[in-house]
C-alpha cells in the first residue's frame, strides 16, 4: 500500500514539473541534526515555498541534510528521508507535510523514481512493475463516477475537474489526499481545503484516491465536462500487527493565552477517579491555580477567588450548582463533553460576570451519518448516550443520561437510620444540531440535573438545574461570522428540616437566568481580527419563604423576598498582529446593571450597626422601578511576544465585574447556599488581575513548559458576619460585609503530550487573603485584620501520568499534594460553670495537616478487531492508594469535663472500584 | 439572637462514613499560642440569695489547669445603684461569694459586675436584666434506639429527654436550661473476704458499699429561642441523652431541669459557645468564632475578658424515670459487672505485699464452674463510693 501512495505522490510531483516550478529551484542546505522547525524556517526563508504541517510534528523529528545547489524537491526528499514525514507539493508554492504510513521505513531515492516515472509516462504500454502490481489488484475497480454531462462536453477542450475529499466519519476535509490516474500516470493532491483540481480530456480513467490513514478508493472516472464532486473516504481498517495507534492524547493545555487551560475530554478519560465517576471539575483541580476547600466538597477556587466567582457555561447555559452528592461528583456528565476551557487570567471580552474564572464547556454534537451509542456502569451510577442523524448529513441529535443507584448501598447498611435515608441524583442532556447549509447552523441544547437527599427523614434537600438554549450561527462570508443565542437557566433548591418539630420548616429557592447574546467575528485582514457583540441577562431571583413544616411546627412564616435585575454588556475584542513576533490584544467589556423593583429598602443610621433598631427610613420601589444602577468598563489587554519558534512571553491585564454572590456561612459550598443579587446596599465586586506567562517547548525532551505569575485584587467581595443565618428575617446587608481579596501566585507546568509515557506535572505557589476592615467596629471581620481565605493553600503539586503499555492497556496515575487548608482552632481553654470551653484563634490562623493522595487506574480495552458491533473497556481504579487519612475537617467537642479534638477523614482507606464502559463499533470509533 | 442553621452534619457524615469508609481520629494540635485572658464565671439567679462569682485565667489547650485569680475586688451593682460586695472564699482561691437579698432579685431589676484585679485593671459589664421565667411546662423522655452521637460518630441506644415550653408574650423568648442528673448505681459484689493487714472473711455478705447515688451537673449547653416561631411555645426541645452503656438506666434515674429566661444577648453568647464547642468544624457547619462576652476592660479597651455576666430567674422541674417503661423498650447492652482474675496461691504476695493505701483488697467470689482460689478485682467493684457517688439516697427517692 505504501507503494501506491508513494508512486502517486511522486508521479504527481513529476507532473507538476511541466512548468518551471518553484520546487525545482536550486538551493544549498547544510543541516546536521537540527530541529525540524529550524529547517522549515530556513526553507521558507530561502525559497518562496510555504509549508503546511501540524505544529505538534515539529518536535518529532530532526533534520540532517547536506546538499550544494540541488533542486528543492531533491533536498526535501533527502531531508525527510529519515523522518516520519514526507511531503506533497501543490502548485505553485505549497508544500504539505504528511505522515508516512508507519510501516514505511525508507523512501526510495527520489531522483531514480522521478526518472523512471518520466520514462513510463511516455509509453502507456510500458507499465512499471509497481503499476502492474497495482493493476493486478484492481478487480474491485468498479465504481463509476461520472463528471459533467454529455451536453456540456466540448471537444478538444479539457474538462476542469474539481474534487473534494472528505473523511466519511467526521466529514472533515482530507488534506494531502492524492488522486492517481493510472492511464495518464498523472495525479493531483488536495489542498488545505481538501480540494484538488485537474484538467482531463473527456474519457474514462482508472483512478485511485489515497490518503494517510484512509483506505484507498478506486473508481472509474467518466469525464464528460467540467464538474465538481465530493469523495468520501473510509478510514483504513488496520490489522493489528501492522499498526501502532498514536497515543494522541493532546495535553496542549496551556500557552495559547495567559491563564487559559484547555482540555480535551479524550485526554483525561483514563485518569483515575473516585468511584469510577469521570469528573471534569475534579480534573480541573489537577491544573495549576485551581483548588477546592476540601476533598469531596462542592465549589472550586480559582487563583484565590471564592467559589461563587466562577461561571460555568455548558454549551452557553450557565450552571449555578455544578455538583452531585454534596460535591463528591460533578453534575456534568463527561460523556457529553467535547472540550473544556478554563479562562482564569486573560478572559475574552465576550465573557464576564464573575471575578475569577469562566469554565466554557463544549458539548458533543451528534454524528450526522449513523447511529452511535456509548455508556458505562460504575458503582455509583450508570450512564448512556445515544446519537445519530435525524436527517442524514443535516440534523443530528445526542441524548445523554446518567443516574445514580447508590440508594441500594444505603439499604444494605446495618442500621435503620441509614435505611431510612436516601441519596439520589441524575442528569440529562439533549442536543440537536442542524446544519442548514455550509453557512448556517442551529443548535439546541437542553440540560437537567437533579439531586435529592433524605437524611433519616429529618433533613431533606433537593436541588436541580434546568437549562435550555438555542444558538444560531451564520457565516456572511469566510471572513465574517455571527452567532446569536438565547438561553434560560433555572436553579432551585428546597430543604426541609424536621429535627425539632416545633421549628420544623421547609424552604425553596429559585434563580432564573435568561440571557440573550449576539456576536460578530470579523477577520479584517490577515493581521487583524475583530469581534464584537452584546448580551443581556435578566435575573429573577426568589429567595423563597421559610414556612412551617408539619402540623406541630410553630415556625413563623418568613418571606426572604424576590429580586430582579438586568445585567447587560457590550463587548469588543481586537486582535492585531503588529509584527511577525508581536501580537496585541485589546478588549473592552462595558457592563450595565440595573436592580429593579418591586423592592423595599431600609436605610440605616450609619452611627449604629445596621439592624432592625437602626432603621431610619424605608424606601418603596414599584414594579420595574430602578432600585440601584451600576456600570463599569472592564479592560482586557494582552501582549503576545514570540521569543523564538519554541517560546513566547505573554502579558495580560484583566478586569472583571460581578453582580451576584453566593451567601454561604459554611466552609464549603452547601446545597442550601443562596444566591443574592447586588442591590441598594450590596455593591458589585470588581477584580483586577495582571499576569505574565512564559511558554517554552523543549523539543529534545518532547515536552512543553509553561509558567505564569499573577497578582489579583478584588473589591467588594461579600463575606458573612459571625453568626449570619441566611434564612432568618434579618436583611442580608446586616449579616454580610464587603471587603477586599488579594491573591498572588506562580504556576509552573511541564506537560508531555505524547508518547508511551505522557502527562503533566504542575506546581503552584499561591496565597489568598481576605480583609474586611470597615470604619466601624461592626464593619470588621477578624477585627479588621487580614486573614487567609478558607482555600489558601500555598503549595500545590499535581502529577498526572499515563503509561501506555500497548493499545489495550493503559496505566494512569494522579499524585496530589497540597498544604492543608486554613482553619480556626482553639488556642486556649477556659472554665465556666464547671465546663471547659475553647477560646478560638483569629480566623483561619492555623492549618489542617497537608493533603496527599495517590490514585492509580488501569484501563483495559477490549479486542481491537475492526469489524465488531460493540467495543468495551474495563477500568480498575484505586483512589487513595496509600490509604492516607487526609483530614477533611477538624473539630472540637466539649465532652463531659474535657475538650476533645477530632480529625475526620472521609476517605481513610484505599477505595477500589471497577467500572465498565462500552460503545458501538470498534476501538477507534467515537 | 438566632439559631444558626446549617446542614445536618450528623447524618451527612454518617452516610459518608459508610459510603467511603471514613474515619475519625483524635486530633491533638501541634502548637497554639497561649494568651492568658481573664475568665469571669458569673450567673446571678433569683432562687437563692447567696451568689458565687469565679475569676480565673484561661489556660493551655494541651495541658489545661485551673488557674484562679485571687485578691480581686468584686461588686455587683443593680439598676438602683445598690452595691453588693463579693468576698473571696477562704477555702477556694478565685471563688468570690456575696449575697443579694431577694427583694432585689425581682423581674425588671438589672445588674452589672464591676471588679478590679490585683494589678489594678478595672473590668465592667453592661447591665443585664432579670427576666421573669415561665413555669416549666413538661419534661419527658423517650427511648431512642438510633441516637446519633456525634463525638464518636456512632448510633447509640438510650433514653432522650425533652422539654416543652409554653409561655405567652409576657415572657422573654430566649431560654437556657441547666440539667442535673441523679442516678443509683451498684457495685458488682458485696464484701465478703478481704485483706486488711490480715485476711477477713465475713459470715454473710456485707452490702454497705453496694448501693450508691450520684447527683451531678450535665456539662452541656441547652439554649432555645421562640423568636422565629409564631408563639412563645416550643414543643419537644431535645435535652440530654443517656445511653445504655452505663448503669444510669438500670435502677433509678432522674433529672432536674433548671429553666432560665435570658436576654437576647445572653442567648447569642451561649448559642455561639454551643456552636463553637458542640457543633463546630464540619464543612457544612458554621465556622467557629471568637465568642465575645459582655465584660470589657476599662483600663485597656483592646483587652477582652472571657465569659458572660448573666442574670436569670430560674424555675425547676424534676422528673423520675419509670424503669418499667425503659425495660420494655430499651435493649441493654452494658455489662455492669466487673471481671475478676484468679491469683494463684503462690502469687498471693501480690496481695500481701501490696501497699497500705491500696487496702482493703477485696476478694471476689469464685465464678461459677471455676476452681477455688483467690479471685482479685478492683476496689470499685466492691465499694461503689469509689466511683464518686454517695451512699445516702437523695430526698426525692427517699420519699418514694
Amino acid at each position: 500500500m505504501k507503494k501506491i501512495i508513494l508512486s502517486s505522490l511522486i508521479i504527481f510531483l513529476s507532473l507538476s514539473n511541466h512548468a518551471q516550478s518553484l520546487i525545482q529551484d536550486s538551493l544549498t542546505v547544510h543541516f546536521l541534526n537540527r530541529p525540524m522547525t529550524e529547517f522549515l524556517d530556513y526553507m521558507q526563508k530561502e525559497s518562496e515555498l510555504e509549508f503546511v504541517y501540524k505544529n505538534e510534528w515539529l518536535n518529532k523529528a530532526s533534520i540532517t541534510v547536506n546538499q550544494n545547489d540541488k533542486p528543492i524537491s531533491y533536498i526535501l526528499t533527502k531531508a525527510f528521508q529519515l523522518t516520519p514525514f514526507t511531503f506533497v507539493f501543490i502548485d505553485p508554492n505549497l508544500i504539505i507535510l504528511v505522515e508516512k504510513d508507519n510501516f514505511v521505513n525508507q523512501i526510495p531515492y527520489y531522483n531514480d523514481e522521478i526518472q523512471r516515472r518520466l520514462e513510463t509516462t511516455t509509453d502507456n504500454s510500458n507499465i512499471s512493475t509497481k503499476s502492474r502490481y497495482l493493476r493486478g489488484r484492481q478487480p474491485d475497480e468498479k465504481k463509476n463516477i461520472r463528471i459533467g454531462s454529455k451536453s456540456n462536453m466540448q471537444f478538444g477542450r479539457k474538462a476542469n475537474v474539481r474534487i473534494k475529499v472528505i473523511d466519511i466519519e467526521n466529514k472533515e476535509s482530507l488534506i494531502g489526499a492524492t488522486l492517481f490516474i493510472d492511464e495518464l500516470k498523472t495525479g493531483a493532491a488536495t489542498n488545505i481545503n481538501g480540494e484538488l483540481s485537474l484538467k482531463l480530456s473527456p474519457g474514462k480513467y482508472s483512478a485511485e484516491f489515497s490518503s494517510i490513514g484512509m483506505a484507498n478508493y478506486k473508481c472509474l472516472l467518466d469525464i464528460k465536462s467540467d464538474g465538481y464532486f465530493t469523495l468520501e473516504m473510509y478510514r483504513k481498517i488496520k490489522e493489528i500487527d501492522e499498526v501502532t495507534i498514536n497515543a494522541k492524547q493532546n495535553y496542549k493545555i496551556r500557552g495559547s493565552e495567559v491563564g487559559l487551560d484547555r482540555i480535551s475530554i479524550k485526554s483525561i478519560k483514563e485518569l483515575p477517579t473516585l468511584m469510577g465517576e469521570k469528573d471534569i471539575i475534579k480534573i480541573s483541580q489537577m491544573l495549576p491555580g485551581v483548588v477546592s476547600v476540601s476533598e469531596g466538597s462542592a465549589g472550586i477556587n480559582v487563583r484565590g477567588g471564592n467559589a461563587d466567582q466562577n461561571l460555568f457555561y455548558i454549551s452557553d447555559i450557565p450552571l449555578y450548582n455544578t455538583s452531585h452528592l454534596f460535591g463528591f461528583f460533578s453534575a456534568i456528565n463527561s460523556t457529553t463533553v467535547k472540550n473544556f476551557s478554563i479562562y482564569k487570567g486573560h478572559v475574552p471580552a465576550k465573557f464576564g460576570g464573575r471575578l475569577s474564572s469562566i469554565f466554557d464547556i463544549e458539548t458533543r454534537e451528534g454524528n450526522k451519518d449513523r447511529f452511535f451509542a456509548q455508556g458505562g456502569i460504575s458503582p455509583i451510577s450508570a450512564n448512556l448516550s445515544v446519537e445519530g442523524p435525524i436527517v442524514k448529513e443535516k440534523v443530528s441529535y445526542v441524548v445523554s443520561g446518567r443516574s445514580s443507584y447508590s440508594d441500594w448501598i444505603l439499604q444494605k447498611m446495618p442500621n435503620d437510620d441509614l435505611k431510612n435515608s436516601s441519596v439520589f441524583f441524575y442528569d440529562f442532556s439533549a442536543t440537536v444540531d442542524y446544519d442548514i447549509n455550509k453557512n448556517n447552523n442551529i443548535k439546541i441544547f437542553n440540560y437537567y440535573s437533579s439531586d435529592f437527599f433524605n437524611l433519616n427523614k429529618l433533613n431533606e434537600y433537593d436541588y436541580s438545574n434546568l437549562g435550555n438554549g438555542i444558538s444560531y450561527f451564520h457565516r456572511f462570508s469566510p471572513r465574517l461570522k455571527s452567532n446569536v443565542s438565547v438561553v434560560n437557566s433555572r436553579y432551585n433548591f428546597g430543604s426541609k428540616d424536621l429535627n425539632n418539630i416545633s421549628e420544623a420548616y421547609s424552604h425553596n429557592f429559585t434563580l432564573q437566568h435568561t440571557e440573550a447574546k449576539a456576536s460578530l467575528a470579523w477577520i479584517v485582514n490577515q493581521k487583524h481580527s475583530l469581534s464584537l457583540g452584546a448580551s443581556s441577562i435578566l435575573y429573577n431571583l426568589d429567595r423563597g419563604k421559610v414556612v412551617p413544616y408539619g402540623e406541630e411546627s410553630k415556625r413563623s412564616v418568613n418571606d426572604l423576598g424576590k429580586e430582579k435585575a438586568i445585567e447587560s454588556a457590550l463587548f469588543v475584542d481586537d486582535n492585531f498582529q503588529i509584527t511577525k513576533k508581536l501580537k496585541l490584544y485589546a478588549g473592552l467589556r462595558y457592563s450595565f446593571y440595573n436592580s429593579v423593583g418591586p423592592q423595599e429598602v431600609y436605610i440605616y443610621n450609619d452611627k449604629l450597626p445596621p439592624g432592625p433598631i437602626s432603621i431610619t427610613d424605608t424606601l418603596q420601589y414599584g414594579s420595574g422601578e430602578s432600585v440601584a444602577k451600576y456600570n463599569s468598563p472592564e479592560f482586557r489587554f494582552a501582549i503576545d511576544y514570540k521569543l523564538s519558534r519554541f517560546s513566547s512571553l505573554k502579558l495580560s491585564y484583566n478586569e472583571m465585574q460581578q453582580y451576584l454572590f453566593m451567601l454561604s456561612n459554611t466552609y464549603a459550598v452547601s446545597p442550601t447556599d443562596q444566591w443574592k443579587l447586588s442591590d441598594y446596599h450590596i455593591k458589585p465586586a470588581k477584580s483586577k488581575q495582571i499576569a505574565v506567562g512564559f511558554y517554552q517547548n523543549i523539543v529534545a525532551l518532547d515536552v512543553s513548559f509553561s509558567s505564569e505569575v499573577y497578582y489579583k485584587t478584588s473589591d467588594n467581595v461579600l463575606e458573612f458576619k459571625d453568626g449570619a443565618d441566611f434564612i432568618s428575617p434579618d436583611k442580608v446587608e446586616t449579616m454580610t460585609l464587603q471587603g477586599n481579596q488579594e491573591a498572588y501566585g506562580a504556576e509552573f507546568m511541564i506537560a508531555k503530550d505524547e508518547g508511551k509515557l505522557n502527562g503533566w506535572i504542575s506546581y503552584t505557589y499561591s496565597r489568598s487573603f481576605m480583609e474586611f476592615n470597615g470604619e466601624n467596629e461592626w464593619d470588621k471581620i477578624n477585627e479588621g485584620k487580614i486573614y487567609p481565605s478558607n482555600f489558601d493553600k500555598p503549595h500545590v503539586l499535581n502529577i498526572v501520568g499515563n503509561y501506555r503499555f500497548n493499545r489495550r492497556i493503559v496505566l494512569s496515575s494522579n499524585i496530589l499534594y497540597s498544604t492543608g487548608r486554613p482553619i480556626t482552632l482553639p488556642q486556649s481553654i477556659y472554665h465556666i460553670e464547671g465546663m471547659k470551653y475553647a477560646d478560638y484563634s483569629d480566623r483561619n490562623e492555623y492549618r489542617i495537616p497537608d493533603y496527599f493522595r495517590l490514585d492509580l487506574s488501569l484501563t483495559i480495552e477490549g479486542n481491537l478487531k475492526a469489524n465488531k458491533k460493540l467495543h468495551s473497556s474495563w477500568m480498575f481504579n484505586v483512589y487513595n492508594l496509600t490509604g492516607r487519612k487526609n483530614p477533611y475537617t477538624i473539630y472540637f467537642v466539649s465532652e463531659g469535663k474535657g475538650l476533645q479534638g477530632y480529625q475526620y477523614s472521609i476517605i481513610g482507606v484505599p477505595i477500589f472500584t471497577v467500572s465498565w464502559n462500552f460503545k458501538l463499533g470498534n476501538y477507534s470509533n467515537d | 439572637m438566632k439559631k444558626i442553621h446549617t446542614i445536618n452534619k450528623p447524618f451527612y457524615l454518617l452516610i459518608l462514613l459508610y459510603l467511603f469508609t471514613s474515619c475519625i481520629e483524635q486530633y491533638i494540635p501541634d502548637k497554639t499560642n497561649n494568651e492568658k485572658l481573664i475568665v469571669v464565671d458569673a450567673l446571678i439567679t433569683d432562687d437563692k440569695e447567696e451568689q458565687t462569682i469565679t475569676l480565673s485565667w484561661s489556660t493551655l489547650l494541651a495541658a489545661p489547669i485551673w488557674d484562679p485569680i485571687a485578691n480581686a475586688n468584686i461588686v455587683v451593682i443593680d439598676k438602683g445603684n445598690n452595691i453588693f460586695e463579693f468576698f473571696e472564699s477562704k477555702s477556694e482561691r478565685g471563688v468570690y461569694k456575696g449575697s443579694i437579698p431577694f427583694e432585689f432579685l425581682v423581674p425588671g431589676n438589672a445588674f452589672k459586675i464591676s471588679f478590679t484585679t490585683l494589678d489594678g485593671k478595672e473590668y465592667e459589664s453592661n447591665f443585664e436584666e432579670l427576666l421573669t421565667c415561665p413555669e416549666v411546662d413538661s419534661v419527658y423522655y423517650e427511648v431512642n434506639n438510633d441516637y446519633y452521637n456525634k463525638s464518636n460518630n456512632s448510633l447509640e441506644r438510650g433514653v432522650e429527654f425533652f422539654i416543652d415550653v409554653k409561655a405567652d408574650d409576657n415572657f422573654s423568648r430566649y431560654y437556657r436550661w441547666k440539667i442535673d442528673e441523679a442516678y443509683e448505681y451498684h457495685a458488682t459484689w458485696p464484701i465478703q473476704k478481704y485483706w486488711l493487714a490480715e485476711w477477713y472473711n465475713l459470715k454473710s455478705p456485707d452490702y454497705k458499699y453496694y448501693v450508691c447515688y450520684k447527683d451531678q451537673q450535665i456539662n452541656s449547653i441547652y439554649t432555645a429561642t421562640t423568636s422565629h416561631l409564631d408563639e412563645n411555645v416550643y414543643l419537644k426541645f431535645p435535652l440530654n441523652f443517656v445511653n445504655n452503656q452505663t448503669q444510669r438506666l438500670y435502677f433509678n434515674y432522674s433529672i432536674l431541669v433548671k429553666q432560665m429566661s435570658i436576654t437576647e444577648k445572653s442567648h447569642y453568647y451561649w448559642e455561639s459557645l454551643k456552636n463553637n464547642n458542640q457543633n463546630s468544624g464540619g464543612l457544612f457547619d458554621s465556622q467557629p468564632v471568637k465568642v465575645k462576652g459582655n465584660i470589657i476592660c476599662l483600663s485597656n479597651t483592646d483587652e477582652v475578658a472571657l465569659g458572660y455576666f448573666g442574670v436569670a430567674s430560674i424555675k425547676t422541674k424534676r422528673i423520675l424515670v419509670t424503669m418499667d417503661y425503659i425495660e420494655k423498650e430499651l435493649i441493654f447492652d452494658y455489662d455492669p459487672f466487673c471481671t475478676s482474675r484468679k491469683i494463684e496461691t503462690q502469687n498471693a504476695g501480690f496481695i500481701l505485699d501490696s501497699p497500705r493505701e491500696k487496702w482493703p483488697i477485696y476478694v471476689a467470689p469464685t465464678p461459677a464452674g471455676e476452681p477455688d482460689g483467690i479471685y482479685y478485682a478492683n476496689q470499685e467493684c466492691f465499694d461503689c463510693r469509689l466511683a464518686g457517688g454517695k451512699l445516702e439516697a437523695p430526698e426525692f427517692w427517699k420519699t418514694k
